[in-house]
């Protein structure tokens, strides 16, 4: 699950729910696809919740190399 | 500027008023003439052709700002996504937005982001000001690094109406810099919305999908093609009750056959237990031992007395006896035959007369006939 990129995720979730919504499956196809779908959307989640909050802007360290420290805000 | 409108004079305070109902820039300036020569330059070559836009990634999870540190563009930015509690990195790549050296900066940044590589998409901006304010933006240099650059890249300069060069070669164009946090971030919460109700139409679906299965289940089990192989059920249920009370009665039968053989069989075992044979032949055995036992003694006290009876008849017999109760044997002297007649001897004839203490020799004078 890891491997897949948060966009084909997404993709894919849109397609599940368009066949879930669209009906004429079987019992299977609509179990298998809620379980597919269920799994992605957990992935996703799990992918928007990932992200670290932090706002850094880039200066130069005692060595004059490139590197992002935290950024002050007034307030 | 031209204006055209009417004059009217506001009396109590003697101030003039011009309602204007028309107004255009007074000729076109250096600045404005070199934009609308890049604009069509750049245009030509192709720069701001859709099929050379990158698609700004769904999910940008550090976001690159070009912009100045100090300017209204990233407290703008940086307010909106605080705001919005979206767990986003922002990195602020720092440079001037206005001045001589701001294009030379800008172009620098855009180079720094790409060979760190490190952002998703990058915002490239200020707030709003007038065309000699926004002049780096409308940079060649600018709109070439802009171009150039491998990490999408949104404009946001100004405010709404103003349009730049770099709004026209960026991926996309953000109003402000405020619309282009917003852009990013706005994403966030559609992402968010949209897999909650994508997991709540699955759901809906799958529950009446089941519903709709149920029921045409109920509905095929109340059928009579369903409800006829009941009875047969039924019926074959009642037949297996049957035999499965036919089968108990048998084996219980069996089992009490099988227990009264098995008890007379053990009869007849007992009746031929050697145990049993040993013993009553040790009972005839001993009532025989006994017996003989008996008859060797009335037996041997048979003989006893019969051994009494002929030592006493043959102590009668012994001549001796005989000669002590004052008999006498006579035998010839010539011979010692026995004399047993008178008939043998005649006169003169020479006897032996034995008594049981000795014997006399004598001489027979005269034979006298009984």
């Amino acid at each position: 699950m890891d491997e897949i990129k948060f966009e084909d995720a997404m993709k894919r979730l849109e397609e599940i729910v368009d066949k879930l919504e669209g009906g004429e499956l079987t019992l299977d196809d609509t179990l298998n696809l809620y379980e597919e779908g269920v799994k992605l959307s957990k992935f996703c989640m799990q992918k928007l919740q990932a992200a670290e909050k932090r706002i850094e802007i880039l200066s130069k360290d005692e060595n004059g190399e490139d590197t992002f420290q935290p950024f002050e805000t007034e307030n | 500027m031209i204006i055209w409108g009417n004059v009217t004079v506001y009396s109590p305070r003697g101030e003039y008023q011009i309602i204007v109902e028309f107004m255009e820039p007074k000729g076109i300036g250096d600045l404005q003439l070199a934009f609308e020569q890049l604009k069509k330059k750049l245009k030509e070559e192709g720069l701001f052709e859709d099929n050379f836009k990158k698609p700004i990634p769904l999910l940008p999870l550090r976001i690159g700002v070009v912009t100045s540190p100090t300017g209204a563009a990233i407290r703008d930015i940086i307010n909106v996504i605080t705001r919005r509690f979206a767990n986003i990195g922002i990195f602020i790549y720092p440079t001037s937005v206005q001045g001589e050296e701001a294009s030379g900066e800008i172009v620098n940044a855009l180079e720094v982001a790409n060979r760190m590589n490190f952002v998703d998409v990058l915002i490239v901006g200020r707030g709003g000001g007038s065309i000699e304010d926004l002049f780096c933006f409308n940079d060649e240099r600018v709109a070439r690094a802009i171009f150039e650059s491998n990490i999408p890249v949104i404009s946001a300069v100004g405010h709404e109406t103003d349009f730049t060069i770099a709004d026209f070669v960026a991926d996309l164009r953000a109003p402000t810099p405020s619309a282009a946090a917003e852009l990013v971030i706005g994403r966030f919460d559609e992402f968010v919305d949209k897999i909650n109700k994508s997991s709540m139409i699955m759901k809906k679906n799958l529950i009446s999908m089941l519903n709709y299965f149920r029921v045409q289940l109920d509905g095929l089990i109340m059928s009579s093609g369903f409800s006829v192989p009941d009875r047969k059920v039924n019926e074959l249920v009642r037949n297996l009750e049957g035999l499965d009370g036919k089968i108990k009665t048998s084996i219980s039968n069996y089992l009490h056959n099988t227990i009264q053989n098995h008890n007379f069989s053990r009869k007849l075992l007992d009746a031929y237990n050697p145990l049993i044979r040993i013993s009553e032949e040790k009972n005839k055995f001993s009532v025989l031992d006994k017996r003989m036992k008996d008859f060797a003694m009335s037996s041997f006290k048979n003989m006893q007395r019969c051994h009494h009876e002929m030592d006493s008849r043959l102590e009668n017999a012994d001549p001796r006896k005989i000669l002590k109760r004052g008999f006498v044997i006579p035998t010839f002297e010539t011979d010692g035959r026995l004399v047993r007649s008178v008939d043998q001897v005649k006169e003169k004839d020479r006897l032996n007369l034995k008594f049981h203490d000795g014997e006399i020799l004598s001489r027979v004078e005269e034979v006298k006939n009984g």
